[in-house]
This record gives structure tokens, C-alpha cells and sequence, in this order.
């Protein structure tokens, strides 16, 4: 090895200065590490915590897997110049740091914990200008349906919203568990059947985003995914129009048909919603057996009818 | 191997730290079912409003039979503790006699349930009903599969008494099957105050 | 007749699974023949399959973990290789419904079936000897836990021939585990396989529970107790605690499935939410069962091949236990997306990050252990610097992911499977390996070959590295878990160089096995003559390797906390007293295969809903108690001429390989001039005999 030594760090010189950092990007394709390149408050929030946590923690990693190296090495049996106490095994001072040190890192974190839990709590509105837009989506085997409640369309595995505008996403499941994620927005949180959950994203930058179920759910799994657009006011305007427009109704009838299973479902628009359908798939796992009869009218439900279940509020 | 009167203390005093040492462990079975046992009255009060649309407890719980069921247990513990004093009085006759007393109120209970299972269900309130329901004969259910699985101990406990006599052994046994009993007791306690007070009180009498 | 069993369920579409099951049926066969050919039945029924020789039992437990390694490894693989081959305009070579019962057994087989065997395999062979006793307290009951796991395993095997296994993850969250999603035998395989190997565990919990509180010998105060005994004493508390919750809950969702209950069902008022909770209360608890008796193996490699007391011992106690305790208050953070408000979530969080506290302690125990100490490089110590080193990246993520506001993020995304694979790698398969390492020679007479073992260590930990770092980067990438295709050229560039550090795990996996058969065929120039290879500090190295059936030929006093090492230094090892006694110890019986090959038929006829056949194995077990209870000639006598005969062997074998010599250096130059207790290696080894 030791004849080795000079022309590998010769070599890894050279193979450093000749790669400039763009080969480092290209190659290991940092640009997508979406974590890091958030495209909303929330996202970019959750990345200043996981950056400060990751930061505190390197005062545990560093000194651990410091003294790990060197203890191992000088203390090595073979090294017999150094001092060897086989039966000292204990030191108040010592062990005063051993918990104090962690404890002290911990109630930093817990510190943050708490801040952050609360400012990042799903169910928590986003401060704008603007006034949020509702959303409900509901999660099926293998799509997400998006409903407009303000603007009466829907959409399959295609959602749009116009920047700067918060959204309230209300969430359920007409299937089994759902997560609804859009990575560079950030905050996942569950679907479930007969049972809402809310979730208050918003966009600074337009732009399309990667969305996706993360909660394995079945065969079409892999392919339940959706593309979230920002758009600017006009064009999110022009959607709904395009959408109003498609002449597709989402009727009980299409609803049906469409919470079927079914794989790698391409976007659909829909250019009108039952008043309170959302609410009355929730209530039909509450009391029934999860499917829409057909004499169904979804609008007569009460907020009462749809009580709400388990830990969910 | 001569036995020396030194060696037989030695086998004496290993046999006590060996019963001790069963009980111990007896002991640790029964908290593993303690924990059983929570998890499900967890799950009815977690379920116990979720009716579906379906029967209320007020709808399907009877007093009567309740009380029968909760006196017969009673009295089970009361004829075990029997037995156990005529164990220590030696008397193999008395603790057959109060062992079987215990087992037919034991088959009262169970017969009571059994068969108020079957008149809830022929009154279209079975276990696949409702969420609540599921609880309910999940709950009810496994402490009475305990029940039934302490008859069988009991009766094998009254064949070997009979059989072999009181031997320290079976002496050690009987003490842990009537922990056991004494246990399914208290399970019971919480049962009747989780299930059925909180059942009658909310739903009014059927 | 045989309820939902058809020949359909023989019927496989994918050539993989005939392939295997082709593999596994030759494999079988194979062992039977070999079996039937040397006539070696008799002798595998008499000395393993009726024992309850709790030393015999703990290498039955680790052989069945050693095939369940194979298998989760396979698995594992094959979920490596259908990432790495499917990607951008490529969809791999699996389907997607193959590929979920793929990563569904790989959790719970290495969970259930590798790491719980192989650790309750250790403490079988390490409790009784480290506590001088000459058994568990259960050994009958210690029988019946092991067939029982080897029943539940058998399950999970079976299922790769008849029907197909679960598809539902390994942790089968309703309502996709529930019948209505669900409909095929996989699930009730999984169910039942867990149910069988989690009863088995809840009463290798009270066995060991016992046995640390009522067997110790005379001396031995909880505080002078080695630390691998305490880590499991807390571990079995853990066990008999939470393994019901498991029972439970699998017992509930059983119903579901097949009474047509609706306790975790999405329909009729059932609460999908409740097994959620019951499984992460048996669940969180678990990793801590897999963990805490890891950290004890650390504790006694580190001081043995440190040549020192371990530091901080009342530390590390109390460390253990806060950890057990606080194990139960955290397990809402594998679900801090489902909706909880903010207050819950934090308690969650910061709960979970006081755990932190006692594992960094322990972490810092073993450091400054290692300071001032004589450390020798031999394989378990090389293990324990492997996991000091990778396991404190797993607790940084694991802080991280413990923040509720980041874990919304990193939710079900590959980080959290990087995370619980740099905790359980490092935190649970190093230190069992390093158990095995250090306690080979102890069960079998022999060590295990030095170069083969370094080959593994080197494998497994550059194999790791290179397998779970990309994990890290797709976590952050946003890839979620589970996917059987994705289009993302990023994420396939990353999922390639996962598969080859899977394939370097690999190599490591292998050179494991070839170390076996080497140290094996060598087993000669390998023997351990004098029981105590390492210079060893608790009482299992008091004895002889292998060690004779009753263990310790008199119960030893103890009065330090390295109760042999104070032997040692004070010339008190190895004596022998006046006479010897007789010793009663248990007979072997074959009640516990009976019961377990009836619960391995009970779990299939359960899945196939063949109730009468399932009827018929509840009755037969309860018989067989029944029967058993009326047995009272339970216990055998070793004469105290055998005790002796065997006693003055190892007495001869001692004064061979030098040890009185070494312990007269050690009283006339004390214990600062040289590493206490190690014998030198003497030259005359390479040539005498194996021992018993």
C-alpha cells in the first residue's frame, strides 16, 4: 500500500481539478434533489429544519466517529508504549459529560421540535394576499380525483393552482390508505376512507411538479401519480375554463365507473361535480359499505351526517 | 447414588426455589395477558360508538342475564378459594368436591353467554354488523375462550388429584390455575363496568 | 374437504417463483436423502429434535435464521435488481404484484425469522452460562418456542409452493391487508406466521425473564450482572409487554378476514386507525427488542477485546432501561402524517429524541472503554467499530426523521428505509454477528477463521456504504418506497449503485458461509482447549468449549461483576471442590415438535379454510398438554462419577494448553503489566486432539 500512496492522491488530484463542479451535478444528479429546491414556503421551511437539525447533529457524529478512529487505532494491542488501565471504569466528570452533552443537543432540538411542529401543522393555513382555494381530493386505486368545490370542475390525476394562492386541500380515500405528497411543495399527509384530513400548500414559483401517492397501495402503485401546475392567475383561470369547457360531467353514474380500479390513468377534466360528493363518499364508509347507491343525492347530506371519525379533526 | 439427609435438603430447598420460580414465571404469562386483554378493551373503546347504522348497546344488552353471569363468577371465586383452603387442610375429597362446584358455575357462565351470543345474533346484531359489534364479541369472546380453556384445566386438575393424590406438584398447580381464575374474575369486573354499565346506562334498558 | 384449497393454488405464472420452488423442493430433498444415506435420523431425533438443552436449542435458532438470511437476502436482491432494471422506458423483470410480495417478505422474514431467531439463538446459549446456571428455567417451554418459530418459518416457505405469500408490506396496514383488497391466502400466510413465531417469542420472553431473576448464581446481584444479561432481561420484559399487542392485532384482522368482523375494515364502522396503533405499540417496542441485546454484545466484545472493565456499567444500566421504558411512549412517530394535531405530534417527537439521550451514553460507554485499553482486532471487535461508526449516521437520521416537521417530508420515501436499515444493519446484524463470532467457540470447541471473517466484515460494511448512501440520496430525491417502475433517470442512476452495494452484501453473505466451513474443516488446528479463548471476564468461559450438558459441574459463587476475571486474578479459577454431586436435569421429549408440527398444520388448514382439519390441531394440542401434565418422570441423573470424569478431562485439557502457568504469571506480576487473563498461545495446540 505504502508504495501506492503518492500516485493515488497524485491521481485523485488530478481527477478533482478536472472535473469542474457541473460534472459533480450531471453525474450524480444533485439538480434533483427536490428536497433541497423547494418551490413553496412549507417545503423550504421543512428543509431549514432538516439543514439546522443536520447541522446540531454533526456535534454528536463528528466527535463519535472521531474518537471511535482514534482510540482504535492508538489503543491498538500492539502499541504497548501507551498507557493501559484495565480496571478504571469509572469518572463522575466524565460521565457528567457523556449525558449532559446529549441531553444539552436534545433540548435544542426538542426546542425545535415544538416550533416547528406547530408552524408546519397541515391543518394550519398559509398567510396570504391572496384567498386560499379549496381543493378535495379523494385517492382511489390508482388515481387521485381533484375536486374545485369553489369553481364546481374536477380533475383526475391532474391539479393546477395559481401561485402565490394557497391551497386547502381537504383529503379522503375511496379505497384503501393514501399519501398525498408533491415533494417540492412539501408536508405529506394521509387519505383515508371515511375519514378527512386537510393540508395547506402553496406555490411561490410557477411550474409543473412531480405529486404522488406514497403510501403503497396495490398493483398500480407505482403509476398513481399526478402532475401539480402553478400557474399564473390567467392561465389557472383558463384551466378551469378548459375545463368547464370539456363537456365531460362527473356524474354519480361517472364516478361509478371511474373509482373501479385501474392502472396508469392519464389526466381528465371534468366539467361538472354533485354538490357535497366528497362529503358523502366519507359518509358511505362511515355507515355503509363504501359504495354510491343509486338513488344517491349527495347534496342532502348535513355536516351532521358526515360526523367525523377517529383522530382525525 | 447413596442419598446423603444433606443431598435431600438440597433437593427439598431446589424444589421450593423451583416453585417459586414457575409462579414467577406464572406470573409474567399473566401480564403478557393483561397486555391481550388491553389491547381489546382499547379496541371496544375505541369502537363503541361506531354502530354503522346499526344496534346500540341499549338494544341488545340484557341486564338479567348479566347479572346471572357476573354472580356465577362471582361464586366461582368464592368455590376456588375453597378449594384452596381445603388444600391446605390436606383434604382430597373437599377440594375435588369444591373444583367441580367451580366448574359447574364456570359452565353456567359460559352456557349464559353462549347462548345470549346466539339470541343477539338471531336478532340480526352479529359480530359482522357493525365495528362496535366486532368489539363487543371480540372482547366478550376471548374472555370466555379463557373461561372454557380454565374448565378444561380444572377438570384435568380433578383427575389428577384424584388419581396421584396431593402430591406437592399438583398442589403447586392448583395454586397457579386459581391465580388464573382469580384473574379471569377481575378481567370480568372490567368487562361488565367497560361494556355493559356504560351499554345499559347510555342506551337506556331493552 | 379442504376448503379454498385448489390445485389452482399449486399454479404458479412466474417462472422465478417455479424456479425457486424448484430450488427449494431439490434443496429439501437433497438434506433427506443425505439424511436417510449417513442414517443420521436417529441421531437428529434424539439429540436436537426432542431436546431442551437450552444450548442445543439456541443453535436450532440460529440455523433457522442463517436459512432465513439466505432467503430475506434473496429477496432483498431481487427488489435490488428490479429497481436497477427497471427505469426510464424499462419496466424490469417482475411484476408488480410479485415484486410487493418480495419486499413484503423480505421485511418480515428478516425481521421475524432472521433477527429474532438469531438473537433469542444467542441468549439461549449465552444466559444460562453467563448467569451460572445449568438451564433456563423453562426448558421444556424453551422447546416448544423454538419448533414453534420453526413451524411459523415453515409457513412462510410453504407459501412459496401452495398460493402465494402477502402483498400488503410487512407491516399488512389495514384496510389494504383486509380482505376486501387483499382477497388471496397471502395475507392469512403472513398472519399466521407471525402469530405462531410471536407466541413462540412471548413465551421465549417469560422463559428469560425467569431465568435472569431466579437462576443467577449465588452472588450475582442484579448489579454485578454482565451486561448482555441485563439488555436481555430488558428485552424480555419488552417481550412479555408488547408481543401481545402483536397477538392482538393479527388475531383481530384474522376475524376480519375471515369471520367478516369489521374491527380494522374502512366499512361498517371499522377503524382502520386502531391496528395502525396497535401494530407501532407492539412495533416501535420491537426495534428496541432487536436492538437493546445487540448493545449488550457490544458491551461484552468491547470489554474482552479491550482487556478492560467496561466503563460507565451503572450508566449503561440505567441507559438500557430508560430505553425500554421510553419505548413504548414513541410509537406514534411511524405515523405523524395521519392527521394527530400538533401538540400530539411533538410529544411524539420530542419522546422520541430522548431516547437519543441513553443510546448516545452507551455509544460514549463503549469509546471511552476502548481508551486506555489493549484492543486485539479479532472479528467481533471489528464488528463493534463497524457499528459504533454506522450506526450513529442511522441515529442522525433517525433524530431527523423523529421531528415531526421534517418526517412530513421524508415520510414513506426511501430516506426512512435508508434510516431503519442503517440502524438495524449496523445496531442489529453486526452485533448478532459479532455474538456469533465470540460465541462460537463456546458452542462448538472450535473458532472461526480470522481471514474468511474479515472477507464478510469488509463486505458487509462496504456493501452497506454503497447500498443505503444512494437510499439517503433518492430519499431526498423524493422517491417514495415500494415502486416497481419509475421514469426518473436520476433516481435509476442512484437505484444501480444500490444494487451493487447489495451485491458486495453478497459477497460478505458468502465469505460468511465459506468462514463456516473452513474454521469446520480446520476444525482441529481452530479447537479451543481451555473454554476461554478470548480471555474471557464473565462465566461462560469458566467452563469447558463445548460445555458439558448440565454446564457448570458446580455452581459457581460470584463476586465481581466480571465474575470469571476475578477468578482469574485471584487464583480462584478453576477450582475444584471436595466431591462432586449428582445433577438432575431435564429429558428431552418430542412434545414440542408435536405441538409445533400441529400449529404448522393449524396455520395452513387456517389459510385454506379448512376448519375441520384446524379443529382437529387445537384438539391435539390441547391433548398433548393434557397428556404431558400427567408425566412426572421429567428429570434425569448424571452421577457425580460422570460430573468427575468429565471434570478431570477438562483439568487435563487446561493444564495442555498452559493456563495454570498463565494464571501463576498473572498473580506474580498483577494486572498492569499485561492484558489479564490472556493465555499466551501455546504451540503444542495445532497438534492435540478436539476436546469431549
Amino acid at each position: 500500500m505504502r508504495t501506492l500512496r503518492v500516485p493515488l492522491i497524485v491521481l485523485l488530484a488530478l481527477a478533482l481539478s478536472g472535473c469542474s463542479s457541473q460534472w459533480f451535478v450531471d453525474t450524480f444528479h444533485l439538480n434533483e434533489l427536490v428536497t433541497f429546491f423547494t418551490a413553496g414556503p412549507i417545503a423550504a421551511y421543512q428543509r431549514n429544519v432538516m439543514l439546522f437539525t443536520f447541522t446540531v447533529m454533526l456535534f454528536v457524529l463528528v466527535p463519535v466517529v472521531g474518537f471511535t478512529l482514534w482510540f482504535a487505532w492508538h489503543y491498538r494491542a500492539g502499541n504497548n508504549k501507551n498507557t493501559y488501565t484495565p480496571n478504571w471504569h469509572h469518572s463522575n466528570l466524565l460521565e457528567a459529560f457523556l449525558w449532559g452533552g446529549p441531553v444539552a443537543i436534545i433540548l435544542i432540538l426538542a426546542m425545535l421540535t415544538i416550533v416547528s411542529t406547530y408552524d408546519l401543522d397541515p391543518y394550519k393555513p398559509i398567510e396570504s394576499e391572496n384567498d386560499p382555494i379549496r381543493v378535495e381530493a379523494i385517492a382511489m386505486d390508482w388515481k387521485w380525483l381533484f375536486i374545485y368545490p369553489d369553481y364546481g370542475v374536477a380533475a383526475v390525476n391532474e391539479m393546477a393552482m395559481p401561485v402565490d394562492t394557497p391551497l386547502q386541500i381537504d383529503l379522503t380515500s375511496a379505497s384503501v390508505m393514501n399519501g398525498f405528497m408533491i415533494p417540492r411543495l412539501g408536508s405529506q399527509i394521509m387519505a383515508m376512507s371515511g375519514m378527512r384530513t386537510r393540508l395547506h400548500l402553496m406555490a411561490t414559483e410557477k411550474g409543473e411538479f412531480f405529486g404522488k401517492n406514497y403510501q403503497y397501495s396495490g398493483d398500480g402503485f407505482a403509476n398513481q401519480r399526478f402532475t401539480a401546475e402553478s400557474l399564473s392567475q390567467a392561465d389557472f383561470d383558463a384551466w378551469i375554463d378548459k375545463a368547464r369547457g370539456s363537456g365531460r360531467p362527473l356524474d354519480l353514474n361517472a364516478y361509478r365507473s371511474l373509482v373501479e380500479p385501474s392502472r396508469n390513468v392519464d389526466p381528465i377534466l371534468y366539467s361538472s361535480v354533485p354538490d357535497g360528493l366528497f362529503g358523502y363518499v366519507m359518509h358511505r364508509f362511515q355507515v355503509g359499505d363504501g359504495e354510491i347507491p343509486p338513488d344517491a343525492v349527495p347534496s342532502d347530506l348535513t355536516a351532521d351526517d358526515i360526523a367525523q371519525h377517529g383522530h382525525a379533526h | 447414588m447413596a442419598s446423603s439427609p444433606s443431598h435431600d435438603l438440597n433437593r427439598v430447598r431446589a424444589a421450593a426455589r423451583a416453585d417459586t420460580e414457575v409462579n414467577f414465571g406464572f406470573w409474567a404469562y399473566l401480564m403478557s395477558d393483561v397486555v391481550l386483554f388491553s389491547m381489546l378493551f382499547l379496541a371496544y373503546v375505541n369502537l363503541s360508538q361506531r354502530y354503522a347504522g346499526g344496534p346500540t348497546p341499549g338494544e341488545i344488552f340484557s341486564l338479567h342475564g348479566v347479572f346471572l353471569e357476573t354472580m356465577a363468577l362471582l361464586a366461582s371465586s368464592l368455590t376456588f378459594g375453597l378449594a384452596m383452603v381445603s388444600l391446605h387442610q390436606g383434604k382430597k375429597n373437599h377440594i375435588i368436591g369444591w373444583l367441580l362446584a367451580t366448574f359447574v358455575l364456570g359452565a353456567f357462565f359460559l352456557w349464559h353467554e353462549v347462548s345470549e351470543f346466539v339470541h343477539i345474533i338471531h336478532e340480526g346484531a352479529s359480530f359482522d354488523r357493525s365495528g362496535f359489534l366486532s368489539a363487543y364479541f371480540g372482547l366478550v369472546g376471548t374472555h370466555g375462550a379463557h373461561v372454557f380453556f380454565g374448565m378444561i384445566w380444572l377438570l384435568t386438575m380433578v383427575a389428577q388429584v384424584a388419581l396421584r393424590g396431593l402430591t406437592p406438584a399438583i398442589g403447586s398447580r392448583l395454586a397457579r390455575l386459581s391465580l388464573f381464575w382469580h384473574f379471569l374474575d377481575l378481567v370480568w369486573i372490567c368487562v361488565f363496568s367497560t361494556v355493559y354499565l356504560p351499554g345499559l346506562i347510555q342506551g337506556g334498558s331493552a | 374437504m379442504f376448503g379454498k384449497l385448489t390445485l389452482d393454488a399449486f399454479h404458479h405464472s412466474s417462472m422465478i417463483i417455479v424456479f425457486a420452488n424448484v430450488i427449494m423442493i431439490g434443496t429439501g430433498l437433497a438434506v433427506v436423502a443425505a439424511l436417510t444415506y449417513y442414517r443420521k435420523w436417529g441421531y437428529l431425533y434424539r439429540e436436537w429434535f426432542t431436546t431442551v438443552d437450552h444450548k442445543k436449542i439456541g443453535v436450532i435458532y440460529i440455523v433457522i435464521a442463517m436459512i432465513f438470511l439466505l432467503r430475506g437476502f434473496i429477496d432483498a436482491s431481487m427488489v435490488r435488481a428490479q429497481q436497477a432494471s427497471a427505469g426510464p422506458g424499462m419496466e424490469g423483470y417482475l411484476e408488480a404484484a410479485h415484486f410487493a410480495e418480495l419486499f413484503t417478505g423480505h421485511g418480515t422474514m428478516m425481521i421475524f425469522f432472521m433477527a429474532m431467531p438469531f438473537l433469542v439463538g444467542l441468549m439461549n446459549i449465552a444466559i444460562p452460562l453467563q448467569i451460572g446456571a445449568r438451564d433456563v428455567s423453562f426448558p421444556l417451554l424453551n422447546a416448544i418456542s423454538v419448533w414453534l418459530t420453526a413451524a411459523a418459518g415453515a409457513l412462510v416457505m410453504i407459501s412459496l409452493l401452495v398460493g402465494s405469500f402477502s402483498e400488503a408490506g410487512w407491516s399488512g396496514y389495514t384496510p389494504f391487508s383486509g380482505l376486501a383488497h387483499s382477497p388471496g391466502p397471502g395475507v392469512d400466510y403472513w398472519i399466521w406466521a407471525l402469530q405462531i413465531s410471536g407466541i413462540s417469542t412471548t413465551l421465549t420472553g417469560v422463559n428469560f425473564v425467569t431465568t435472569i431473576l431466579k437462576k443467577r448464581a449465588p452472588g450475582m446481584t442484579l448489579m454485578r450482572m454482565p451486561m448482555f444479561t441485563w439488555t436481555v432481561l430488558c428485552t424480555s420484559i419488552l417481550i412479555v409487554v408488547s408481543f401481545p399487542a402483536l397477538t392482538a392485532a393479527l388475531a383481530l384482522l384474522a376475524l376480519d378476514r375471515s369471520a367478516g368482523t369489521h374491527f380494522f375494515t374502512s366499512i361498517m364502522g371499522g377503524d382502520q386507525m386502531l391496528y395502525i396503533n396497535m401494530f407501532w405499540l407492539w412495533g416501535h417496542p420491537e426495534v428496541y427488542i432487536l436492538v437493546l441485546p445487540a448493545f449488550g454484545i457490544f458491551s461484552e466484545v468491547v470489554t474482552t477485546y479491550c482487556n478492560k472493565r467496561l466503563f460507565g456499567y451503572t450508566s449503561m444500566v440505567w441507559a438500557t432501561m430508560a430505553i425500554a421504558f421510553l419505548s413504548f411512549g414513541v410509537w406514534v412517530h411511524h405515523f405523524y402524517t395521519m392527521g394527530q394535531d400538533p401538540l400530539r405530534n411533538s410529544i411524539f417527537g420530542i419522546a422520541t429524541m430522548i431516547i437519543a439521550i441513553p443510546t448516545g451514553v452507551k455509544i460514549y460507554d463503549w469509546i471511552w472503554t476502548m481508551f486506555r485499553g489493549r484492543i486485539e482486532y479479532k472479528l467481533p471487535m471489528l464488528w463493534t467499530l463497524g457499528f459504533l461508526i454506522t450506526f450513529v449516521m442511522g441515529g442522525m437520521s433517525g433524530v431527523l426523521l423523529a421531528i415531526p416537521g421534517a418526517d412530513y417530508k421524508m415520510h414513506n420515501s426511501l430516506f426512512l428505509v435508508a434510516h431503519f436499515h442503517n440502524v438495524l444493519i449496523p445496531g442489529t446484524m453486526f452485533g448478532l454477528l459479532a455474538g456469533f463470532y465470540y460465541w462460537f467457540p463456546k458452542v462448538f470447541g472450535f473458532r472461526l477463521d480470522e481471514k474468511w471473517g474479515r472477507h464478510s466484515f469488509w463486505g458487509w460494511l462496504v456493501g452497506f456504504y454503497v447500498a443505503f448512501v444512494p437510499l439517503y440520496m433518492l430519499g431526498i430525491m423524493g422517491m417514495p418506497r415500494r415502486m416497481v417502475t419509475y421514469d426518473n433517470p436520476a433516481w435509476h442512476f442512484w437505484l444501480v449503485i444500490a444494487a451493487i452495494g447489495a451485491m458486495i452484501v453478497a459477497y460478505g453473505i458468502f465469505a460468511m458461509f465459506m468462514q463456516i466451513y473452513v474454521s469446520w474443516r480446520d476444525r482441529e488446528k481452530n479447537a479451543d482447549l481451555t473454554g476461554d479463548p478470548w480471555g474471557g471476564r464473565t462465566l461462560e468461559w469458566a467452563i469447558p468449549s463445548p460445555p458439558p450438558e448440565y454446564n457448570f459441574a458446580v455452581v459457581p459463587e460470584v463476586r465481581d461483576r466480571d465474575a470469571f476475571m476475578e477468578m482469574k486474578v485471584n487464583n480462584r479459577a478453576y477450582e475444584r471442590p471436595a466431591a462432586y454431586e449428582d445433577i438432575h436435569m431435564p429429558k428431552s421429549t418430542p412434545l414440542p415438535i408435536v405441538i409445533a408440527a400441529l400449529s404448522f398444520v393449524f396455520g395452513f388448514a387456517y389459510v385454506w379454510h379448512i376448519w375441520w382439519l384446524a379443529g382437529l390441531c387445537v384438539l391435539g394440542t390441547v391433548a398433548a398438554v393434557i397428556v404431558r401434565s400427567f408425566n412426572e418422570e421429567t428429570e434425569f441423573v448424571i452421577p457425580a462419577s460422570e460430573v468427575e470424569a468429565d471434570e478431570d478431562a477438562f483439568h487435563r485439557r487446561l493444564k495442555e494448553g498452559g493456563v495454570f502457568e498463565h494464571l501463576q504469571y498473572i498473580e506474580e506480576y498483577g494486572d498492569e503489566r499485561t492484558p489479564q487473563g490472556k493465555f499466551v498461545e501455546p504451540t503444542t495446540r495445532a497438534t492435540s486432539g478436539l476436546p469431549g
